[in-house]
């Protein structure tokens, strides 16, 4: 008897192994169907009707127990149709639905759905052009994804093409700044109640590198009643009468642009630009002038020749510059340079374990006071209300700097 | 010609079991699609069913059996093709709602009882 029941289990066990061996044997022999190519007859050129005919026809060789379940599927419907006109021959863009034999991932890649809430339910878009072979036969020339698509047509070309642009946004509690509106530079002195345009600024200001960027940084522009200023290139563009007239001048051959400064004091208007590129790095050069039309060149350390962050020149005279964290100043215009310590704000080092504030900003004058502003470089994530903290100092009687708090 | 019935009737249940449990388990395992391979696996487990009554079948003798030991191994062997029968109507239907399934469950059952039928006449008429 048990010799009877081995016997049931071995045949039955061999008769699984041959099921296996023919159940693969039927799904190795599957072939995903090629779109490209086929033909559909017609009796006109009904790019709808068509691609119907032609979705129909392609999808019920997805059916069927001889489709392995990375392909099966049970049913397809067309959702929506519409006839693209984007490029020279017409395309038509089918959005349908796919019900799979199974619920795998596997068959969504190969067929390139996307999932809905529904189990074993997905969407799927497909872009396809037909051209007539011969007398009433199509044959189907593309098959494309909507993205695939998208990116051949001359509008995406466009735009891909066009210089990509960092857009601004005016402080409205900043008395004098500049504003950008449209792809035009403009000028305020009474907080955005009236603008004064700045011709041809727009272009000459904000392009680098071939693309537009609208934010300029914090020194490299000078907006007062006495004087306002801007830097194109290596051309100081400026007004002194509130943008009524507008002059420019040149401040040293060349054109490249990179992080340039502005500043002006009792003594002169000095402008420290990138005058060459090199390795990756940008090396600096700092101008100064009396009259804004000869410009001397101040002398400057190597360490200070690549690189630099912030530059900024005192009412009195005194000429900072940043480089990463480092802080140096001239105070005899350029004869010699000393390092500028500040101190680590403590209680942020101590609550996050270490010191974000890297990078030396932007410094500037108010109330007769002078203040630095220290960011986080690049990499800054150190953040309040989705803003990156900067450090603020103020310096103080004895001449040195102190942190006075966090600014945004 | 009872023993070639049943030997034809363990040979197909046994292929077509065969067929279910393994795509139930490359479903389940494979796939990662446990619901589906476990409906197949569950029909390829009811048509094995008739596969070892058909083996009792072949293997059970003949000699001194009363009619009422007949008459309930026709009842099992109806049931065996009825399971059988189930777990190929749960097989095709497995994507269909149970409205749709009953409607293509009675030609199959009606085909099992058919057989079933067909078996006991056989196993008469050699009487």
């Amino acid at each position: 008897m048990g010799k009877k029941i081995w016997s049931a289990a071995a045949g039955f066990l061999a008769m699984v192994f041959i099921a296996a061996v023919f159940r693969e044997a039927v799904w190795f022999g599957f072939h995903m169907p090629e779109a490209i190519g086929e033909t559909v007859e017609s009796s006109a050129y009904d790019l709808e009707q068509i691609s119907s005919r032609w979705f129909s026809q392609y999808f019920a060789r997805l059916k069927g127990w001889t489709v392995p379940y990375d392909y099966r599927i049970i049913d397809a419907r067309i959702e929506r149709t519409e006839i693209l006109d984007d490029l020279e021959e017409p395309y038509i863009q089918l959005d349908y639905t796919v019900y799979t034999a199974s619920a795998n991932s596997a068959v969504v890649r190969n067929l390139e759905l996307a999932g809905t809430e529904a189990r074993r339910e997905y969407t799927g878009q497909m872009v396809l052009c037909w051209e007539e072979k011969e007398e009433g036969v199509y044959e189907l020339t593309d098959k494309l994804r909507p993205v695939e698509y998208q990116i051949q047509t001359p509008k995406f070309q466009e735009e891909i093409r066009a210089p990509q642009t960092e857009h601004y946004e005016r402080d409205p509690d900043e008395m004098m700044t500049y504003d950008i509106r449209d792809g035009v530079l403009y000028v305020t002195y009474d907080a955005g109640e009236s603008f004064v345009e700045v011709p041809g600024g727009y272009g000459r200001v904000c392009v680098r590198g071939g693309q537009y960027t609208e934010i300029l940084n914090p020194g490299s522009y000078v907006v007062t009643e006495e004087f306002t200023g801007f830097i194109g290139g290596h051309t100081l563009l400026y007004s002194t009468d509130m943008g009524q007239t507008w002059q420019e001048s040149r401040v040293c051959e060349g054109d490249y642009m990179a992080n340039s400064f502005l500043s002006v004091t009792g003594e002169g208007y000095y402008v420290t630009l990138a005058t060459d590129r090199s390795l990756g790095s940008d090396y600096y050069g700092t101008y100064r002038s009396e009259d804004l039309e000869n410009w001397t060149s101040v002398e400057m350390p190597d360490y200070l020749w690549p690189n630099l962050t912030c530059v900024f020149w005192t009412e009195e005279g005194a000429g900072y510059f940043g480089k990463g964290a480092e802080l140096y100043v001239t105070r005899n215009k350029g004869e010699s340079y000393g390092e500028v310590a500040y101190p680590e704000p403590v209680e942020i080092t101590e609550k996050l374990g270490f010191n974000p504030f890297d990078t030396v900003e932007s410094m500037y004058e108010e109330d007769g006071s002078l203040y630095l502003v220290v960011g986080q470089g690049d990499d800054g994530d150190y953040a309040k209300d989705g803003n990156v903290v900067r450090a603020l100092y103020q310096m103080q009687d004895d001449g040195t700097f102190h942190f006075i708090g966090e600014a945004v | 010609m009872k023993k070639i019935f049943w030997t034809i009737v363990c040979a197909v249940s046994a292929f077509v079991s065969g067929m279910f449990l393994y795509e139930g388990g490359k479903l389940f395992l494979w796939y990662g699609d446990r619901r589906q391979g476990l409906a197949v696996l569950l029909a390829g487990a009811a048509v094995a069913v008739l596969y070892f009554w058909g083996i009792y079948r072949i293997f059970k003798t003949e000699e001194g059996r009363e009619k009422r030991t007949k008459i309930r191994e026709f009842i099992l062997s109806y049931a065996a093709f009825g399971c059988a029968a189930a777990g190929i109507v749960m097989y095709i239907m497995r994507f269909h709602t149970l409205a749709e399934g009953v409607p293509a469950a009675i030609p199959i059952m009606g085909a099992a009882a058919v057989i079933a039928v067909v078996g006991f006449l056989i196993n008469t008429a050699e009487k």
